[in-house]
């Protein structure tokens, strides 16, 4: 099913453009939610994102600060670190490379126009 | 289920699974805020409580990761035996990712983070199978396997005991690998005396093999009718 196969998609690039929020600096977790789901990824759930942020801190590629806010609940800012800014890089590379090998084969196929 | 009964339950599992007090603390305020700005229910923003936690704490391997450090281990047992065999291996932390081709138990753990894991055995027939996953999912049972018309379900033991649903013990994988109760063993017995006679009496391999095809199906479907007989009005049957 369609939805089924950009799950899986997503699945495996997540973590990459959960990093790329943070390039031009610091951001939360909704606000990550809300820039993927802008940038027409669709809905990512808490109950995917935050696993995908834990790991990413305790892999050292972002850390995090809790700040308290003047009226609500408090935020956790998350930002890139220097490995953080290399393994976007590399990987993100790596998906690129996959995307045009994908791209090529699909065309030879005659699926595009 | 309240906001705060989530937490407490998402709370209590990560306890259990060894996620420090401060850092528990932490995972919940920026949760609530998250929720605060998305306005929906913790249970729709994040799934089960316990299974929720079980990403949180680090425990499921992230896809396309080398799983270095869990231990992996298959077994099975025969349908006598096997819920017991379930409830041992789950209390020594064995979590069981699915059932493979021939009905084994896929199992995996990971030393210094392991759950305690509850398991139950449903039937779920087509006819069934709506209803018994609509009453066990929302009590955080998730369909870990199937084998013929048996449905196994898992739930880590935090999600209703708290921090006492850690596991008790956490020995090496076994050697082991097959746990035939008695009665499963004079089932087999049988069944295979009688495969040998219906060879000998009938000769060309075909008729066995239709004799024990027979046989095997004829079993199946007494023991799902025994299964579900009791009560087999609606609920699922008992664990």
């Amino acid at each position: 099913m369609a939805a089924d196969r950009r799950s899986s998609w997503l699945k495996g690039v997540l973590d990459l453009l959960v990093l790329s929020c943070l390039t031009d600096g610091e951001s939360y977790g909704y606000e990550i939610a809300k820039a993927l789901a802008g940038a027409g990824l669709g809905e990512i759930k808490g109950g995917t994102l935050y696993p995908v942020l834990n790991r990413l801190e305790e892999a050292g590629l972002v850390e995090a600060e809790f700040r308290a806010a003047e009226r609500g609940p408090g935020r956790r800012y998350y930002r890139l670190t220097g490995p953080g800014r290399e393994y976007l890089a590399a990987e993100g590379a790596a998906w690129e490379g996959f995307h045009r090998a994908v791209r090529t084969q699909l065309h030879a196929g005659g699926t595009a126009p | 289920m309240t906001t705060d009964a989530y937490f407490e339950e998402l709370a209590g599992a990560l306890r259990a699974a060894g996620v420090p007090e401060e850092q528990i603390g932490r995972t919940a305020a920026e949760l609530r805020g998250h929720l605060a700005e998305t306005g929906t229910a913790p249970e729709e923003e994040f799934g089960p409580a316990a299974r929720f936690a079980a990403r949180l704490g680090g425990l499921a391997p992230a896809p396309g990761e080398p799983d270095g450090a869990a231990e992996h281990w298959t077994w099975t047992a025969d349908v006598f035996n096997d819920r017991r065999m379930l409830a041992v291996h789950g209390d020594q932390g064995w979590e069981v990712e699915s059932l493979d081709a021939v009905g084994r138990f896929v199992c995996r753990r990971v030393p210094g983070a392991a759950l305690a894991w509850e398991y139950r055995r449903e039937v779920i027939t087509d006819r069934r199978r709506a209803r018994v996953l609509e009453e066990l999912e929302p009590e955080g049972w998730e369909l870990c396997g199937e084998w013929l018309t048996y449905g196994y379900f898992k739930r880590p033991k935090s999600a209703t005991a708290g921090p006492a649903g850690a596991p008790a013990s956490v020995p090496a994988p076994p050697a082991k690998w097959l746990f035939l109760s008695r009665r499963g063993k004079v089932a087999l017995a049988v069944w295979a005396a009688l495969a040998a006679t219906a060879f000998v009496a009938l000769g060309p391999p075909g008729y066995a093999m239709v004799l024990m095809g027979v046989g095997w199906a004829v079993a199946t479907a007494v023991m799902a009718r025994r299964e579900t007989a009791p009560d087999g009005a609606g609920t699922p049957g008992r664990s």
